[in-house]
């Protein structure tokens, strides 16, 4: 691609933006971060780790044998080189 | 009685190891018959504070693989690269790669990009705050000269292309079921992950936005940036691109550059 194409390209993309809503509209104020914007795959307000300091009750696993207790929704995923031969 | 750098050495040690504490340190607590399980409430908390860290990071990652599959890995993990900073914001940096080096889930081959693309999420919701690029920056400016304009992305970005279908994996663990299958058959995914205003985005999009996006955070002019779009994807367009994200928050204001009123 030559330059005066591109130029004319970017030029007329740029301009195109700048002509779908009203200059007036200038700048929409920035609101500050919104505390209740959740992690995805969340429920609740965390902002994720580390914004919960409590004990915990929940006793340590232990063991490595992560294979033998696969138990999510992996399963649903299918296809490429999982299939099977 | 030992120094107390070196008892607080101990002390992490023990923290992190799976196995019993060393009689030395044993000795140092206070002796009632219970300095084993006293330790272990604090070796416990540890591993599994940690753990919990880390599961908010990855709410996906521990969907795909199961409560107790997460947690097994996610203790592995603690030991092996515990927090280094006092705040656990971003905990867990690594976590993809330590995924990627698991044998046994070299199956789940999707598995570290998802990770990247959930870790992109928290630290684009903790990135800074700028001000967005204005329409009327760039009204003031003759179109003759957009090309050489360089667009700073808004710092929050972060650009994942992934030879999985991770967009519609992630999609699909939003919800409380996940109902449909997703087979990796349907390919690669290039994924934008950026907080403009106040949400974080995650946009699947073309290869060619991915180019032009990453071309224009190394600084690239926006010309440079699209003539290397274009080589990477011939069908890109930028007009529609633009249309789109020239004035929502994806980009940051121009610096160095006159501003009318």
């Amino acid at each position: 691609m030559n330059k005066t194409t591109t130029s004319a390209i970017v030029a007329g993309a740029i301009t195109t933006a700048l002509s779908l809503s009203p200059l007036s509209l200038a700048q929409a104020a920035d609101t500050e971060k919104c505390y209740g914007v959740a992690k995805a795959g969340k429920n609740d307000c965390a902002a994720g780790p580390g914004t919960s300091c409590a004990g915990t009750s929940t006793t340590d696993a232990q063991g490595n044998a992560w294979m033998l207790v696969l138990k999510g929704t992996c399963e649903k995923i299918v296809g490429g080189s999982l299939d099977p031969k | 009685m030992k120094p107390l750098s070196e008892l607080q050495q101990m002390f992490c040690d023990g923290l992190r190891s799976a196995a019993p504490p060393s009689p030395v340190l044993l000795n140092e607590i206070v002796d009632d018959g219970l300095q084993l399980e006293r330790f272990n409430v604090y070796r416990n908390n540890f591993v599994v504070l940690n753990g919990d860290a880390l599961a908010d990071m990855y709410p996906v990652i521990k969907r795909l693989l199961g409560a107790e599959a997460f947690r097994l890995l996610a203790t592995a993990y603690v030991r092996d690269f515990p927090p280094m900073d006092r705040a656990l914001l971003l905990y867990g940096e690594r976590f993809a790669d330590f995924l990627a080096a698991v044998p046994e889930l070299s199956g789940l081959p999707y598995l570290a990009d998802v990770a990247r693309l959930e870790y992109a999420w928290t630290a684009a919701y903790h990135a800074d705050d700028v001000v967005s690029l204005g329409q009327h920056q760039i009204a003031a400016l003759p179109p003759d000269g957009f090309e050489n304009l360089s667009l700073r992305p808004h710092p929050s970005m972060h650009c994942i292309s992934s030879d999985y279908p991770i967009y519609s994996i992630w999609l699909a663990n939003q919800g409380e079921q996940m109902e449909e299958t997703i087979s990796l058959d349907e390919g690669g995914s290039q994924v934008v992950v950026i907080r403009p205003k106040v949400e974080v985005e995650v946009r699947e999009v073309f290869p060619g936005s991915l180019a032009l996006l990453q071309s224009l955070a190394s600084g690239e002019t926006i010309g440079a940036a699209y003539a290397q779009a274009v080589e990477m994807d011939a069908e890109f367009d930028l007009q529609a691109f633009f249309a789109r994200h020239l004035f929502d928050g994806t980009f940051c204001e121009l610096q160095n550059q006159p501003v009318t009123d």
